[in-house]
């Protein structure tokens, strides 16, 4: 069987792996990527802008990665066509692959907001290597720099970009506080107390109108709605990624919230599967259709369509599409699930310093926020994705106590067997 | 077939003994002594804690579809050819970015003192025979270093690896 | 692969014996319980009260303080504290027996013993400042019996003991406020400072420490050690057997074990009784052979050169032998596992103290009205045993040596000649070194006599002359090393000493209450060289220690002002503060001060660092 990957990030590479590890090495498989080159962290990259990663040590696979898979890469070149019913893809250069299968993995673009000027040299965003690479490049030539988008990879990005030694770093946040999406008033408190210690201002509701051009046109400053103009020859948008579903949809496949999927990873043309930041997921606590988006999920449903695709039937479950984990100066922030719920229980321990926010549904835990110290956030994460009856351990995961909780899910789950041993 | 740590739970008096046992196996100096004389400030990667009237270790299970691998953004966590998941001795280094310390459904990956490394069990403590620091250590045969399947054949089911499948 | 258990041939073939039978020893259950809980070996756990138990991360990772806010400095100074109490209330209420003992005689009460040394009474009844003139033995006694008693109780002031030590150690302990009061109230107050809510100042309880161990050094162990010359004799140089070679395959062979002379003279005296005598021959066996073990038998070794069968770990083996047909133990280091031992063979094990009773024991209780009695008691209950010995089952060790032993503090001056000045000569133009005093017990965790051995030789080989007590004593006795024909093992200057002096190069000195004697004869060194205890050159090692009572000698060797080297890791490390105070800081509060050294080439080289500092400075 020949099968083709389009997309060489988390979702791509996962699928590699599984294909050779479930499928062995009598199939061929071919990976087109538009990349330059091999697989990165794309969530390391504001540490690369920051200074304190190089581009080597971003790498998600070592370079041997595919000889030893023995998978061609067809690098540095994008897919313009898909002809599903040739089982064909066409790529930008002219030439043509043929398929069994096909995994679509195309990730996702950032979204630019529009107003003028988002073309000038001076705007950026921060979604691959190029981004960075183009970022890094800019920093040395300007003092200040604005980022619009008070979001995680806003955030990561203003962080880095003080870390690379720029004097001022402004971020435009649309929303009252920062991490909306995350974070509640008191946990995006204590990230934004770290992120202004590391010199960073914020201007709070606040939209773009446009991105002002000098003389040369480069970006001299960013006005805002409110009349405010503020100077910066480096400006980086953070508003958002948006799935890259348009070869599929060319195709005549469906589309919705991203590429539409079945439980099998199946898109709805024929062997054509799709994972990662370019699909459509089902949201396991709300029900609602939402693009993917998140680098665990792209890993996870990449290994489910290889399964799928080497025809083992491996139903993929709906995914916990809230799902994030990051660091600020000495604040770690996990962040699951639901924000509100019919009850909300939340609690600062001064002792670790740490906030907890709980957010109960049907005696269930549909969320949290943990803020400070976050070891043990995955027990959470557990009753979150489980759905099990957690009201009972509300104080316990209150004050962290998430070991005990642990095992006693464990010993409630199966009593038959904890009687039986010995 | 791949061994694992299992837990006969009715035999944890809770004395902790693993706990030291598997901090000392993962510091320098290698002994108690050598390491509280060299001031050294190794952590446990398995932990005691109690439920209701029942104490138990609960260490890393090792998870056959690990959702720490998943979660690794740089590519850091990996499965070794034994079985063992680990962060360390891969291609990549660890972040600290905590991704894996939010999907383990167990809570036993942690920080380091610095905050700079996620430690988890990595089985860097087996003696010549194999057998890791904190099954050596427990007093009482509360851990058992075994294959799962010979351990269940011995009537001996694990609670924890039961149900790690459906969690 | 060889076996690293013990240097003795004699304790490697009964090894081998236990393993063929079967049976488990304490090398075994030392095997079983690895690995050792690491909390403990820090002394990082408290089970003082009940809101515990607690215990101290040592890494700073887990909980580091205990639910009263205990850090791991209080838990460690306090469990050190609890230990040092218990090893003086051993050594001290070993010391009551026997001034009761003596009181019981001298009222008349208790009939089967006398006064065996009325001039040591008499110096005695003077040091207490007793009137002697115009009095009989019998009222000097009495008096002498209830002042002694006095010393355990409230009283005012300090104990009579301390003024032996020169005026400067006396300054040192008023100075610190370490000088021991009622030997019983420092251990109560012990006890009641590590309650929970109390002493909670690390340093304030090692010091009190140091107080409660120099209430059992200056007070419970030396009573033991002088009351009982008074009773049983003053030793002095005696030849006797060592090791389980010493048991016979004819005749009806009892081993005495514990610590407390007061039975074991009885059985000693009976052993000799000739109706008890043919009663043994009766049933076939050549005779009645009493033999020793640990301080028990030290004591009756130095008095009457009764052979010794072997120290500490060598207690059950010597039942595996199959020979014993009885095992009549008193206090203080004797195994539970005796009983459950004895009953795979037909040996009787027989507990004779009220205050220690054993499983599988058969209890004759000592009534000292009526002792002679209840010796006689035991020894019949081992003939009668006689026949149920199942020669096929036994096995003796070859192993024996000779030695001298006996050097009490009197024997060793008439062996001077009656002052110590030879010995001042010898250590002044550096015949001798120094001296060193080694100590305690044996361990499975080290290998059994190593380091007593190779310590001891590696010292007198340097000039060092040894001086020994308890199981270490025992350990050198085997070796050979308490013969005056040990000297050629020792360094030029000691050897032309000893020969000059028909001494061995190593002196046993008795059991572990005698290490009082080693003490009286510093602080005599001392003060003839008008200099406090510290300033002389002279160590202190245990090298080989287990018991709570080796604590308190090496808190009180140390709180006397030597340098101790121990061989065993203490359970201390848990916490920086104490071990500094106990390793660094004790120098410059108390002269004294320990280090801990397992390997016993090392610790020679310690000790003779030690001594060779020590001379320099007294400019010898």
């Amino acid at each position: 069987m020949r099968f083709v990957i389009i997309g060489n990030s988390a979702a791509g590479v996962a699928a590699v792996e599984t294909l050779r590890r479930l499928g062995g090495y009598r199939h061929r498989i071919t990976v087109v990527s538009d990349e330059p080159a091999g697989a990165y962290s794309r969530c390391l990259l504001p540490d690369l802008v920051a200074g304190k990663r190089t581009e080597n040590s971003i790498n998600l696979r070592p370079a041997e990665f595919y000889r030893r898979l023995e998978v061609e890469l067809l690098a540095g070149v994008a897919a313009v066509e898909v002809r599903p019913r040739e089982k064909r893809l066409v790529l930008q250069d002219g030439r043509e692959l043929a398929y069994d299968r096909l995994l679509v993995a195309t990730g996702a673009s950032p979204v630019l907001p529009a107003v003028p000027g988002t073309e000038l040299e001076g705007v950026c965003t921060l979604r691959t290597l190029r981004d960075a690479r183009r970022l890094s490049a800019l920093v040395p030539r300007v003092s200040g720099a604005v980022v619009v988008g008070g979001g995680l990879v806003g955030l990561k990005a203003a962080l880095a970009l003080r870390q690379a030694g720029l004097g001022r770093v402004t971020v435009v946040v649309t929303s009252p506080r920062l991490l909306i999406r995350q974070l509640d008033e008191r946990a995006a408190a204590m990230v934004e107390r770290e992120l202004i210690n590391a010199g960073i201002d914020f201007i709070y509701n606040a939209r773009v109108k446009a991105f002002a051009a000098g003389p040369k046109g480069r970006l001299t400053g960013v006005e805002l709605e409110d009349g405010r103009e503020l100077p910066a020859g480096l400006a980086v948008v953070a508003k958002g990624v948006r799935p890259n579903s348009g070869l599929v949809e060319k195709a005549g496949g469906k589309v919705g919230q991203g590429i539409v999927v079945d439980g099998n990873m199946r898109t709805s043309l024929e062997d054509i599967y799709a994972a990662g930041d370019c699909i459509q997921v089902t949201d396991r606590l709300t029900g609602q259709k939402v693009n993917s988006a998140l680098w665990t999920l792209a890993f996870e449903q990449g290994r489910y369509a290889a399964a799928n695709m080497l025809g083992m039937a491996r139903p993929y479950p709906a995914p916990l599409t809230r799902l994030n984990s990051a660091r600020f100066g000495g604040v770690d922030v996990v962040s699951v699930g639901n924000l509100e719920g019919e009850e909300v229980l939340a609690h600062y321990d001064p002792l670790s310093r740490t906030y907890r926010r709980l957010v109960f549904s049907g005696g269930r835990l549909a969320g949290f926020i943990l803020a400070g110290r976050v070891d043990g956030a995955g027990v959470y994460t557990a009753l979150v994705k489980s759905g099990r009856p957690a009201w009972a351990y509300r104080r316990q995961l209150l004050e962290g106590r998430v070991g005990s909780v642990a095992l006693d899910l464990l010993f409630k789950r199966d009593k038959g067997a904890h009687n039986s041993y010995e | 077939m791949p061994k694992e740590v299992l837990i006969r739970y009715d035999r944890c008096l809770g004395c902790r003994s693993c706990q030291l046992a598997c901090a000392v196996a993962h510091s320098g100096a290698g002994s108690l002594l050598g390491a509280v004389l060299n001031g050294e400030r190794p952590r446990a990667r398995i932990f005691i804690h109690q439920a209701g009237g029942h104490k138990a270790p609960l260490n890393c299970r090792h998870c056959q579809d690990a959702p720490c691998i998943d979660a690794c953004i740089a590519g850091a966590m990996h499965r070794q050819e034994d079985g063992t998941v680990t962060n360390v001795g891969g291609d990549q280094q660890c972040t600290a970015c905590w991704m894996c310390v939010m999907v383990c459904p167990y809570g036993v990956i942690r920080s380091d003192a610095d905050g700079t490394l996620a430690l988890k069990c990595d089985r860097e403590c087996r003696d010549e025979k194999g057998v890791p620091a904190c099954v050596r250590a427990c007093p009482t045969g509360a851990l058992v270093y075994d294959e799962v399947d010979e351990y269940s054949d011995k009537r001996r089911l694990d609670v924890l690896n039961r149900a790690l499948s459906n969690l | 692969m060889k076996d690293t258990r013990s240097i003795d041939p004699a304790s490697l073939q009964m090894l081998k014996v236990a393993r063929d039978e079967g049976l488990e020893t304490a090398w075994d259950r030392y095997l079983a319980q690895q690995p050792q809980c690491g909390f403990g070996e820090l002394g990082l756990c408290c089970r003082n009260c009940n809101m515990g138990p607690c215990r101290i991360d040592p890494f700073g990772d887990g909980p580091q303080k205990g639910v009263c806010g205990a850090t791991g400095d209080i838990i460690v100074a306090r469990n050190l504290l609890r230990m040092i109490a218990a090893g003086a209330a051993a050594h001290s209420d070993h010391g009551r027996d026997i001034v009761e003992t003596l009181r019981g005689v001298a009222a008349g009460e208790i009939r089967d013993y006398t006064i065996k040394d009325e001039s040591k009474l008499m110096a005695l009844a003077r040091e207490f400042g007793l009137s002697t003139e115009g009095e009989t033995v019998q009222v000097i006694a009495k008096k002498l019996a209830e002042a002694a008693l006095e010393e355990f109780g409230t009283r005012k002031g300090y104990l009579q003991g301390i003024n032996r030590v020169p005026v400067k150690r006396k300054e040192i302990w008023e100075k610190l406020g370490i000088t021991p009061r009622g030997i019983d109230r420092e251990v109560v107050e012990a006890m009641h400072r590590t309650h929970f809510g109390v002493d909670n100042d690390p340093a304030n309880l090692i010091l009190h420490g140091l107080r409660c161990s120099l209430s059992d050094g200056w007070g419970g162990s030396l009573l033991a050690t002088e009351f009982s010359d008074v009773l049983f004799g003053t030793p002095r140089p005696v030849r006797g057997r060592s090791n389980l070679g010493v048991l016979s395959k004819d005749a009806v062979n009892i081993l005495v074990h514990g610590h407390e002379p007061v039975l074991s003279e009885m059985l000693v005296a009976a052993a000799k009784d000739l109706a008890l005598i043919s009663a043994a021959r009766a049933k076939g066996a050549s005779g009645i052979n009493l033999v020793g073990m640990c301080c028990t038998g030290n004591e009756i070794l130095m008095r009457h050169g009764v052979p010794v069968a072997g120290n500490f770990l060598q207690q059950e083996l010597a039942i595996i032998t199959g020979a014993l047909e009885a095992v009549v133990v008193d206090v203080q280091c004797i195994m539970p596992a005796l009983g459950q031992l004895a009953a795979c063979y037909h040996t009787k094990f027989i507990s004779t103290s009220p205050k220690a009773k054993f499983p599988g024991a058969l209890h004759i209780p000592l009534d000292e009205h009526n002792a002679l009695e209840t010796a006689r008691k035991i020894i019949l209950q081992a003939i009668e045993n006689y026949p149920n010995r199942d020669q096929n089952r036994v096995y003796i060790p070859e192993e024996t040596a000779e030695y001298v032993a006996g050097f009490s503090v009197e024997a060793l001056l008439n062996a001077l000649g009656g002052t110590l000045d030879p010995l001042i000569e010898a250590v002044k133009n550096k015949k001798i070194r120094g001296i060193a005093a080694l100590v305690g017990c044996n361990n499975p965790k080290v290998t059994q006599d190593h380091s007593h051995v190779n310590l001891a030789k590696a010292l007198i080989a340097r000039d060092v002359l040894v001086v020994e007590t308890g199981c270490a004593a025992i350990a050198s006795a085997k070796a050979g090393l308490l013969l005056p024909e040990a000297a050629e093992l020792a360094g030029a200057g000691l050897a032309e000493v000893c020969r000059a002096l028909g001494l061995p190069p190593v002196l046993h000195m008795g059991s572990c209450v005698d290490i009082s004697r080693i003490l009286t004869v510093a602080a005599a060194l001392a003060r003839e060289l008008g200099v406090d205890i510290a300033d002389l050159p002279v160590a202190g090692a245990a090298p080989e220690w287990m018991s709570e009572k080796a604590v308190s000698i090496g808190a009180y060797v140390v709180a006397s002002g030597i340098f101790t080297v121990l061989g065993t890791v203490p359970p201390v490390l848990g916490s920086n503060v104490v071990a500094d105070l106990l390793t660094r800081q004790a120098k410059d509060l108390v002269g004294g001060y320990f280090a801990v050294e397992t390997d016993p080439f090392k610790a020679a080289e310690l000790v003779i660092a030690h001594i060779d500092d020590k001379r320099a400075a007294m400019g010898i």
